[in-house]
């Protein structure tokens, strides 16, 4: 069976590093004698050298110098008497030449000195200065070493020498480990010390949202399956399945997901077999697919069982792995990101001398629309600046943006691009228009997701692999494994080797990798530098994930996103809550590094984007197409206003607890989006062009069985349309949608509906239109759904009554009870 | 390429009293290796000054950009460093190693200020 991940290798600080901070450079360290560590000449913000200050607080003496300095391996020792103790030594100079020796000051020094001797004892000069070694001696390090290197205080040092005397092995890693014994997590910072500090802060928040994960994933496990078996044209063997727990919606599960599943039957031997998830319950059906390895005993595979099986969820720490191990590259190695980078990352202040770069004569890049000026002004101003954000608002042309910059960064510096988001659609997307500018593109995939279809599966590294017929030997193995299935160990060793080398070449020779964020942490990659790195989507994703793709030696960096739409998903509340569901986009707004904003839109009608645009964008958003434009004149609905294709549709039906006991339904409200949908399949609406949004997963399920038990078209056109989550709708858009708010209280809260964010994204989906399905009593006591209320009341397109007569409303709101959050 | 960067950093507050601490720690430790030395046997320090030829290149030089910088194949650039050549002892055996000081160190000075009067003499 195919191994996923080679391990990686690790980078570590050199064991000469210096205990406290860990510079590492042979001319600025030396070894204490007594203990072994090394310390460096380094101050910090102390005002005494970290070496002295260890001598000093741990009572130590003597020290070695490092071999690779100029002076070699010496040992800091009086000339005369051998006397090690650094804190009595000094040098003398010979009366009459170029020559030093090292004394003792007591009793070697303190002998008198005679005419004819050749040393000039009187002017001895102790090895300890300004509380540092002479610095010819042990050479400060760079300013750029002490700005990278780890940052501790006074304090901390000297707790650190404390633990010293109990566990002498102790680090500064163990150090933050007692200081935060408490449950709850250090919360993210804006400004951290250095990287040490930030991997100390971020590490325990990834590892709570990996256990937390871990949990949720194992707990998954189900007896008692019914399977159904079918072999796929790959001939590997697929089994489907129905997961009750699925349904619940406490467990998520997503393609690429491996199983393993057993057989506990009476009817033959027990079985295992690991797989993939390549299907997940969606319109189409409830079932999940799982497509099993193949493996020596694929006869054995019980196909001709359906009862008693059992699957378990393969949890893999991967992605959080990559995640860890990126953070420590950034520590410590001072290669992973340029010098700027690495500041502004911190959130320190730093200034950088501009490029010097000559812009292309033209932005426009062939296979790619045309650009508007704000386009064109974020793609100079990125060029020009080893760090950008670029945020998009709905429907502004980010793809194409994205891509453009790619082109030209590709074509510019002459390096390698690599482009990546956290999702693999959005990669997909992004790799396909880049694919069409000419330039060479490599998809790299996760191994368990070389089989799942997508648009760009001949970019896809496997596949370039597989079309590759230069290399005749490895065209013969891949032609024999296609068709017997399977080869002997010693040529699928020789195949192995081959396809290594075949993806090495083809990956060095891409012009841009594409690949997730956690992507950007394969092994194939470890060996490789890009200098340039964009990634889309990058308000979508954890600081950490982000962290991914940034340490393979970026220089310049694009960061694609909107911080004003949904942001990276953590399902731990705790690690959510300390931070880790801000964006690294997000943190870097906060530190006042303004975003180049994307002004024109070209999806909704421009009463669609009119509020989103004054509410979330200061009222910047420009609209690329016109009302005509984006009018359905053959689409006969009951629009209060016909020119302004949009209403809120008030429903005062109750909210009820849904069968799961964690989720919300209103029946009013789903027996309403049935009539809807219904309205627009009469007007001609195809059901893939109609989306329907709730918050809530009991709503969801309660919806699509309400449509196909009362719709009065075909069960299949309503299976077709879509209905799911916002955050499941963020980055993608539908001629119509209708947004089903569930929540109607009198005196609760109204949950995720409360969240800007989320509200922005469920409003900047629809196209032609937007129904609003909800009850203004309850929602108007939120400013924000206050001020949304008072928008479509004064367009006259708050509305209530049955849909075949439907009444401007008369309602009056209030004061909102309190600030939106 | 080189990366040219300014980067401001907050100077950070020393604690006057953490301060203090460390530096009566510090004079403590001073006075103690002195202290204890007091009744040790005065050797007389004398010693011929090592014949020089060329300063020899230490063996234990090794190859990395740090040793090289300051390395004796490398005339120092006038008027900074000034090559002294550092007596130690491996053993019984005597070795010299070539140290660059820069040129205001006491040293140096001294030494120049030497060489100028032996050339006007
Ligand atoms: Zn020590
Ligand atoms: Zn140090
Ligand atoms: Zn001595």
């Amino acid at each position: 069976s195919l191994k996923l991940d080679a391990p990686v290798e690790e980078k570590e600080l050199p064991p000469h590093a210096c205990a406290y901070c860990g510079i590492h450079s042979p001319s600025s360290v030396v070894k204490c004698l007594t203990c072994n560590k090394w310390f460096c000449s380094a101050k910090g913000s102390a005002f005494s050298s970290h070496i002295v200050n260890h001598l000093v607080r741990a009572r130590h003496k003597e020290v070695q110098l490092h071999p690779e300095s100029s002076l070699g391996d010496t040992v800091l020792e009086c000339y005369n008497c051998g006397t090690k103790n650094v804190f009595i030594l000094g040098f003398i100079p010979a009366k009459s030449d170029t020559v030093v020796v090292l004394l003792c000051r007591q009793p070697c020094g303190a002998s008198t000195s005679t005419k004819d001797m050749s040393w000039d004892i009187s002017r001895w000069q102790p090895l300890i200065e300004d509380r540092a070694f002479l610095n010819w001696l042990v050479t400060p390090p760079t300013d750029a070493e002490q700005l990278r290197a780890r940052h501790l205080t006074p304090p901390m040092i000297a707790k650190l020498e404390e633990m010293w005397k109990e566990a002498p092995n102790a680090t500064v890693a163990d150090l933050e480990k007692t200081a935060g014994v408490d449950d709850d997590p250090h919360p993210v910072l804006l400004k951290y010390d250095d990287p040490y500090h930030y991997q100390n802060i971020f590490g325990p928040l990834v590892k709570m949202e990996s256990d937390y994960d871990k949990k949720l994933k194992e707990a998954q496990s189900e007896d008692g399956l019914q399977v159904r078996w079918h072999l796929g044209l790959n001939s590997k063997h697929v089994a489907s399945f129905i997961l009750p727990k699925i349904e619940s919606g406490d467990v998520k599960l997503a393609v690429g997901d491996e199983m393993r599943l057993k057989y506990k039957g009476e009817l033959r031997p027990p079985w295992e077999g690991v797989g993939y998830v390549i299907k997940i319950p969606n319109n189409q059906s409830d079932e999940v697919e799982v497509e099993l390895r193949k493996s020596a005993n694929d006869k054995s595979v019980p196909t001709e069982c359906t009862h008693n099986f059992s699957a378990d969820y393969v949890w893999k720490a991967t992605s959080y792995d990559r995640m860890q191990l990126a953070m420590k590259t950034f520590a410590v190695d001072e290669m992973s990101v340029s010098g700027y980078i690495f500041h502004k990352l911190l959130g320190h202040e730093v200034q950088v001398a501009p490029t010097k770069i000559t812009m292309p004569k033209k932005f426009h890049v062939p296979g790619l629309p045309e650009l508007n000026a704000s386009q064109i002004a974020a793609i100079k101003q990125v060029l020009s600046n080893p760090l950008s954000l670029i945020q998009g608002p709905p429907g502004t042309g980010k793809t194409v943006t994205s891509a453009t910059i790619i082109y030209h960064l590709a074509k510019m510096s002459n390096s390698q691009v690599l482009v990546c988001a956290p999702s693999n659609v959005a990669v997909d997307q992004l790799c396909e228009r880049i694919h069409r500018t000419g330039l060479k593109v490599v998809r790299l995939t996760a191994k368990s997701r070389e089989d799942v279809e997508s648009s760009v599966s001949f970019l896809a590294l496997h596949e370039q692999v597989r079309m590759n017929t230069t290399n005749k030997e490895l065209d013969g193995l891949v032609k024999l494994k296609t068709e017997t299935g399977e080869l002997s160990s010693q040529d699928e060793k020789r195949f192995k080797q081959l396809t290594r080398q075949a993806e090495r070449e083809i990956l060095q020779n891409a012009d841009v990798v594409c690949c997730t964020c956690v992507g950007a942490g394969d092994p194939r990659l470890s060996k490789m530098k890009f200098r340039n790195v964009l990634i889309d989507e990058s308000t979508q994703s954890a600081e950490p994930e982000c962290m991914i793709p940034l340490v393979l030696g970026c220089k310049q960096v694009v960061l694609v996103g909107d911080h004003k739409q949904l942001g990276p998903v953590i399902m731990n509340k705790k690690a959510a809550k300390a931070g880790l569901n801000q964006s690294l986009f997000e943190r870097l707004v906060k530190l006042q590094f303004t975003p180049i904003r994307l002004k024109v839109q070209y999806r909704m009608h421009p009463c669609l984007s009119e509020f989103p645009s004054n509410m979330f964008y200061e009222g910047s958003l420009q609209n690329g197409v016109t009302a005509a434009e984006r009018l359905r004149k053959d689409v006969d609905f009951p629009w209060p206003v016909p020119e302004t294709p949009m209403m809120f549709w008030s429903n005062l039906g109750n909210e009820e607890i849904s069968a799961s006991g964690t989720s919300y339904l209103n029946r009013t409200e789903a027996a309403n989006v049935e009539k809807i949908v219904t309205r627009f399949f009469k007007a001609g609406v195809k059901p893939a062009d109609i989306g329907v949004i709730t918050p809530y997963e009991g709503q969801r399920s309660y919806i699509v069985n309400t449509m196909q038990n009362t719709g009065t078209f075909k069960k299949e056109s309503y299976r077709e349309v879509e209905v799911a989550s916002v955050d499941a709708f963020q980055g993608r858009e539908k001629d119509f949608i209708v947004l089903s708010c569930v929540r109607s209280n009198e005196n609760q809260g109204i949950g995720f509906l409360s969240d800007p964010r989320r509200l922005n994204v469920a409003l900047t989906r629809a196209k032609y239109g937007l129904v609003i399905i909800g009850n203004p009593k309850v929602l108007c006591k939120h400013e924000l759904w206050h001020h949304l209320l008072v928008h479509f009341k004064d367009k006259k397109c708050l509305v209530e009554g049955p849909l075949t007569n439907l009444q401007p409303s008369l309602l009056q709101f209030g004061r909102p009870r309190q600030a939106y959050r | 390429e080189e990366e040219e960067i300014v980067v401001t950093r907050q100077q950070e507050e020393v604690d006057p009293e953490e301060e203090a601490e460390f530096e009566r720690e510090f004079a403590k430790m001073m006075a103690e290796s002195l202290d204890s030395r007091k009744f040790e046997r005065k050797q007389q320090f004398d010693l011929p000054l090592p014949i020089k030829l060329k300063p020899r290149e230490s063996t234990a030089v090794g190859e990395s950009s740090a040793a090289n910088e300051a390395g004796p194949s490398e005339a120092p650039p006038s008027g900074e460093k000034m090559a002294f050549s550092l007596l130690t002892k491996k053993g019984n055996r005597q070795q010299t190693r070539t140290v660059e000081l820069p040129s205001d160190s006491h040293f140096a000075i001294a030494m120049k200020k030497k060489q100028q009067a032996e050339k006007e003499e």
